[in-house]
């Protein structure tokens, strides 16, 4: 069964964001489902530190033996810092997704947005678990 | 009563126009249009290299003088050298056959049912090894990683005695997939080890030629596909040719796939 931390906001495109400690800043990466459903992740195509972008815009995409997936900005914001270490390491996003696998760190341009986001439950019931 | 798919059956084109009319009919399909297959050949040979495969190992002077073509893929994968092959190109709804990796494996069943139609005894490969990344570390720093694709089967592929004989790549935007690949007719891929200046190894992959003892008529394979993919995924096609519309995008999309910043991207 695909693991869901209670205290993170989720989309219905499979994305997380994680608080990072700052005011108006998360980590964003995908849910423990999608990195099941895709597979083996063999690389990770991110963005550039201060690329802005709007809400569902693509922001990157992931591969996962010879699939190509978009990542969607879960809400609209700038880049602060992309995971440099998935180059070397993409396995990471599969092993653990919302640890060392975050993606990009994104300073949120408009929190209402964030209401939009679903909840731990509701992102299990939308996943089927 | 069976869905119905469109058929799109093309003649020899180059890297460029190929990939993007296989863009072209992936947009028609995230617009809400109906599912397609499309069939096709190329002409001049081509390299072709996976959307985020590094292109630095490979030489472009090396393969103009032997009137070679590279082109990137908008899918994932690594290096295959397109000549003696068929190559199919299917968009559809993700959610149609249960989402990319569902699909991935249903189109891999319909593939090798139609070859299974030619007498070629085809299944998917299965692997226990990991795969390989598509950029190697080397030193800390990111380097090519540049070996073909048909040097090793991905879980799932269709072979013949561990062998491939059909590498495919997938790309998914806005619940929908892409997903092309070659069915080798002949040739063993070692042009991707030439035009890479590496050693030959035995690239593991084997060719309709190689199993049968001779290279099928083009109709006949065609036809086996196409029967394969009815009898597998339960469809019907509808036989027809690319729209106005279809036709114009596609003539701007090869501009980008002609293009040295997409070519050479990474």
């Amino acid at each position: 069964m695909s693991e869901i931390p209670a205290d993170l906001l989720y989309t219905e495109e499979h994305e997380y964001l994680r608080a990072a400690g700052e005011e108006g800043v998360y980590f964003v990466g995908i849910t423990d489902y999608a990195q099941g459903e895709l597979g083996d992740i063999v690389f990770v195509e991110l963005p550039k530190v201060g690329e802005k972008f709007g809400r569902m815009d693509t922001f990157g995409t992931v591969e996962a033996v010879k699939a190509v997936s978009d990542l969607y900005l879960p809400v609209a914001g700038e880049i602060v810092e992309v995971n440099s270490g998935l180059a070397d390491n993409p396995a990471v996003v599969n092993s653990d997704p919302y640890g060392e696998g975050w993606m990009i760190k994104l300073r949120v341009s408009d929190a209402s947005q964030l209401e939009q986001l679903l909840g731990a439950q509701e992102y299990g019931k939308h996943v089927g678990t | 009563m069976r869905a119905h798919w469109r058929l799109i059956i093309d003649g020899p084109a180059t890297g460029a126009s190929n990939m993007a009319v296989d863009e072209a009919l992936f947009e028609s399909v995230q617009a809400g249009g109906q599912p397609v297959l499309r069939l096709y050949r190329w002409q001049p040979g081509c390299l072709s290299l996976g959307r985020n495969q590094a292109a630095a190992g490979f030489d472009p002077r090396i393969a103009a003088a032997r009137g070679i073509d590279i082109v990137r893929r908008p899918t994932g994968g690594l290096a295959v050298y397109h000549d003696r092959e068929l190559t199919y190109a299917a968009a559809l709804p993700a959610r149609l056959l249960g989402g990319p990796r569902a699909t991935y494996i249903a189109l891999n069943d319909a593939l090798a049912r139609g070859l299974r139609r030619l007498r070629i005894d085809a299944d998917r490969v299965s692997r226990s090894d990991p795969p390989q990344p598509v950029a190697a570390p080397v030193n800390g720093a990111t380097r090519a990683g540049t070996h073909p694709c048909f040097e090793k089967a991905a879980h799932g592929e269709i072979g013949v005695g561990g062998r491939k004989l059909v590498g495919s790549a997938q790309r998914c935007v806005a619940h929908t997939v892409l997903q092309h690949g070659s069915i080798l007719i002949g040739g063993d891929q070692s042009e991707v080890l030439q035009l890479e200046q590496r050693d030959p190894v035995d690239t593991s992959c084997t060719s309709l030629e190689a199993l049968l003892g001779r290279a099928p008529a083009e109709h006949e394979l065609e036809l086996a596909i196409r029967s394969g993919f009815e009898d597998e995924l339960q469809i019907a096609f509808d036989a027809g040719t690319l729209t106005c519309a279809e036709t114009a995008r596609a003539r701007v999309l090869a501009e980008r796939y002609r293009s040295g910043e997409w070519t050479w991207r990474h």
